[in-house]
């Protein structure tokens, strides 16, 4: 009886050829790659440091005059992202130039017409640069993106990119995207708002709405990160919001935006029946420090004094260091009292001073 | 018909249906790798450093409770904390749970971090072991300490983190994990970006055995020195950076990986926690949420980030990495036995079809297929079944297609992370990747059919009983 053949003897070598050859051009693949990316990585090293001591020495004259590479090429894109990098961290004239220097060379208009290319990874990555240009120019085209490019990702990240160029009417356009289903959006675009600073809080105020729950956590998270308030009254009295989640951001905000004037409101807020409204009202109270005013700064040392005999020890951790903050005046009650939370702020407060002393 | 006619019959088919299944399975990896490379060249493209950086900045995180389980891990426990407590992350705290060790585990923590105990803030919503007491650190506010009765299983103690985190979402850790700095950061992003629900993410684990490691901080990558270092390195590269990148794609990822993860603490204690009965809990909990989800009607993702979140000490001896692999089975069967009726199911859609039918025609019964190949092969040209050349056919495609699946990984990894940046590493891997198809593998075919066997007759196993090696000692 015969065996079974799937093939015979003769096509065995022809198998066997393949599946080496189909191995070993897998490893030469594996080879070009690598030395195809330490190569373009040298270059670009090199380049990218020519191109920085090329524009160190011109950055604060009049207009740079270096010439740049072709945008379309790698050599443009080593340059474009040396200039973005170079913007990310200077301020001024010299950004300005730089800025300038890529509107001049062509860069912008490239990457404009990037915005329009079928790939949503290409529109996202021109929307991302063009964001790290800073060029005014570019607002009316990402403005353009925001609002009609199909893609979720390059909506956002135009976004981002107006955000970074911190024009000041796209505030209220960019609120209007934040309130957009996706909670990545909210993230995204709320950290777009609070990196434009000062010129995003009085839109941001004006949208705060009472009803809108959601909305209002968004935004006094914004402003807390931006660390500013315009009209401090609105947020004091969000201290007594139905929502503990306002209530609890209303606090935080007015801890980093130093209002000194909320004290009271806060030192009321310390009884709120919730633990996490009190642990950050605690936490705002400590970012404001001991009020200059002695009846104030009473009230203040009595409130978190209270606070050391909380239910919940996150709450009373933080009314010891509050107090350890508070100076002598707070030192000396924790002394008085026998708890762990307050052993250990006396404790640490030993171990910074002694830090503080090595270091001068 | 003769009765040998008739076996040499019947070993002709068995034949031709194992070299079938291997061309199969051959055919499903090569599918999963070119889906893997789209995929994590569109993550690379997409995702940058400064947005990460700009996300991380902002309140509006979801905050996330680290959960990390302990028993008798002192050697390495306070490097672990101090790795996890310098995470990028600007809301998170770090819940241990020391499940009843019996070395100097909680002592360590408590003096290492200055920890008082503490009054209790939680509902044990989940049943586990009763608690002994909680601790927490002035001087770290992000640390919590759950000190319980041995549960005789991870699950218990994962169960006592769950019920302590603060937060509405959980990341499982072990206390042998090293973190990357961004990996809570790596692991929300999809939560918050995806328009349907997220219940789990997880990441690339890689093996750090060989890698310079001090205070629980990782300096340099490199490679192990002993071969069964470098084999895993290879294996995890396949299995997490193309396997579950691939599933990641086709919306059918059942696994994350208990050495880090991270989940929606509300689903996942709606449905009960982690199984403590269960051998593989990890793959059981995102089964069941699956199976949840599906019941509610509501669309949903178990999404696969491949960027590097963790590194592990994988093992270094050949009896610890049997066992491994043994119990890994184990618990895959057992998953499956569990939940037969969503195999192959189309009422749970792709999870069912897709998903696990994957694990059971691939994961499941791969192992136990490709080794009755490798003695019913033989014995039909013994026999005279099927020539020869058809058996050196089988081996060929198994043999040299492993090769090509591994050397596949590779370049997978040198296109995209190229973490191991030497060209000797690069050359040690290639080597390997090839000398893993002779030996190595049919060693871990042999380990995982074990597993089956040991499940089958019901072999107990116990938690805590693998050696561990810490970071200090394998670091070069």
């Amino acid at each position: 009886m015969n065996a079974h053949a799937l093939i015979d003897a003769k096509a065995l070598p022809l198998a066997l050829a393949v599946t080496f050859a189909m191995n070993f051009v897998l490893l030469g693949v594996i080879a070009l790659v690598k030395l195809r990316r330490e190569r373009r990585e040298a270059f670009a090293a090199r380049l990218r440091d020519s191109l920085t001591e090329q524009l160190i020495e011109t950055l604060e004259g009049e207009r740079i005059d270096v010439a740049l590479p072709k945008p379309s090429i790698f050599a443009g894109s080593v340059a474009l992202e040396t200039i973005v990098s170079l913007i990310a961290v200077l301020k001024g004239r010299a950004r300005e130039n730089l800025t300038a220097l890529l509107e001049r060379s062509g860069y912008v208009d490239y990457l404009l017409r990037g915005l329009r290319s079928r790939n949503e990874l290409a529109r996202s990555r021109s929307a991302s640069l063009l964001g790290g240009t800073h060029s005014k120019h570019a607002v009316d085209g990402l403005v353009g993106s925001l609002k009609d490019d199909p893609s979720p990702e390059v909506r956002l990240v135009s976004a981002e990119a107006l955000g970074l160029i911190g024009d000041a009417p796209s505030v209220d356009l960019l609120l209007a995207a934040a309130r957009d289903p996706s909670r990545y959006q909210e993230v995204r675009l709320a950290a777009v708002l609070a990196s434009m600073g000062a010129v995003a809080v009085p839109p941001i105020e004006r949208a705060l709405s009472e009803d809108d729950t959601r909305l209002t956590t968004l935004l006094l998270d914004i402003l807390a990160d931006v660390g500013m308030v315009t009209a401090p009254d609105r947020v004091v009295a969000m201290l007594r919001h139905r929502s503990p989640e306002v209530r609890s951001r209303a606090a935080t905000l007015l801890g980093t935006a130093g209002v000194l004037e909320s004290v009271p409101a806060l030192i009321f807020a310390t009884n709120d029946p919730l633990w996490f409204v009190r642990l950050r009202t605690v936490k705002a109270l400590m970012a404001l420090g001991l009020p200059e005013d002695e009846t104030l700064a009473a009230r203040y040392l009595d409130a978190l004094t209270h606070l050391l005999y909380d239910e919940t020890w996150f709450v009373r951790r933080n009314a010891a260091a509050a107090l350890a903050a508070s100076g002598d005046r707070g030192e000396r009650i924790l002394r008085s009292i026998d708890s762990g939370v307050a052993r250990s702020a006396l404790e640490l407060n030993v171990v910074r001073r002694g830090r503080g002393a090595a270091t001068l | 018909m003769t009765a040998v006619s008739v076996l040499r019959e019947f070993f002709a088919i068995f034949s031709w249906f194992v070299l079938a299944y291997t061309v199969f399975i051959n055919i499903t990896y090569y599918l999963n790798t070119i889906l893997a490379f789209f995929a994590v060249r569109k993550h690379l493209r997409t995702r940058s450093r400064e947005r990460l950086e700009q996300i991380f900045n902002s309140r509006l995180v979801p905050p996330i409770s680290v959960i990390l389980t302990a028993y008798n891990e002192e050697a390495t426990i306070v490097d672990s904390v101090r790795g996890i407590l310098r995470q990028l992350y600007s809301q998170y705290e770090v819940i241990v749970v020391n499940d009843g060790s019996k070395d100097g585990t909680l002592q360590q923590l408590i003096e290492s971090f200055s920890m008082e105990r503490v009054e209790k803030t939680y509902d044990e919503s989940i049943p586990t072991q009763p608690v002994r007491g909680v601790y927490a650190s002035y001087e770290y506010p992000r640390l919590i300490v759950v000190d319980k009765e041995n549960g005789g299983c991870k699950a218990d103690a994962s169960n006592a983190g769950i019920n302590a985190a603060n937060y509405p979402l959980f990341c499982a850790a072990d206390a042998d994990s090293l973190l990357e700095e961004d990996a809570l950061l790596q692991l929300v992003l999809p939560m918050l970006e995806r328009l349907d629900f997220v219940p789990a993410t997880g990441g690339v684990v890689r093996a750090a055995n060989g890698s310079n490691v001090q205070r629980g901080t990782l300096f340099n990558i490199g490679l192990g020195k002993r071969p069964i270092e470098v084999f895993q390195v290879i294996e995890y590269l396949r299995a997490f950076l193309t396997g579950r990148t691939a599933q990641s794609v086709q919306n059918i990822m059942l696994i994350v990986s208990g050495a880090f993860g991270l989940f929606n603490k509300a689903l996942v204690k709606t449905i009960g926690g982690y199984n403590k009965d269960s051998l593989g809990e990890d793959f059981e909990l995102v089964v069941r949420m699956a199976k949840h989800l599906h019941g509610l009607k509501t669309p949903f993702s178990v999404v696969f980030v491949p960027q590097t979140v963790c590194w592990t000490m994988v093992p270094h001896d050949w009896t610890t990495l049997g066992k491994q692999r043994a119990r890994w089975h184990r618990g895959l069967m057992q998953t499956l036995q569990w939940h037969a009726n969503m195999v192959l199911n189309p009422a749970y859609g792709r999870t069912g079809v897709l998903g696990m039918g994957y694990f059971l025609l691939v994961e499941a019964l791969g192992p136990c297929i490709e080794l009755l190949g490798y003695l019913v092969f033989p014995i039909s040209v013994v026999i005279g079944a099927i020539n020869l050349p058809s058996a050196l056919l089988f081996f060929l495609i198994s043999v040299f297609g492993g090769v090509f699946l591994s050397l596949s990984a590779l370049l997978l990894e040198e296109v995209s992370f190229h973490r191991y940046s030497k060209w000797d590493e690069i050359e040690r891997l290639a080597i390997y990747a090839f000398l893993e198809n002779f030996g190595y593998r049919q060693l871990t075919l042999w380990w995982r059919t074990k597993g089956l066997w040991n499940y089958m007759t019901g072999k107990k196993h116990a938690w805590g009983s693998m050696a561990r090696q810490s970071f200090g000692s394998g670091s070069v």
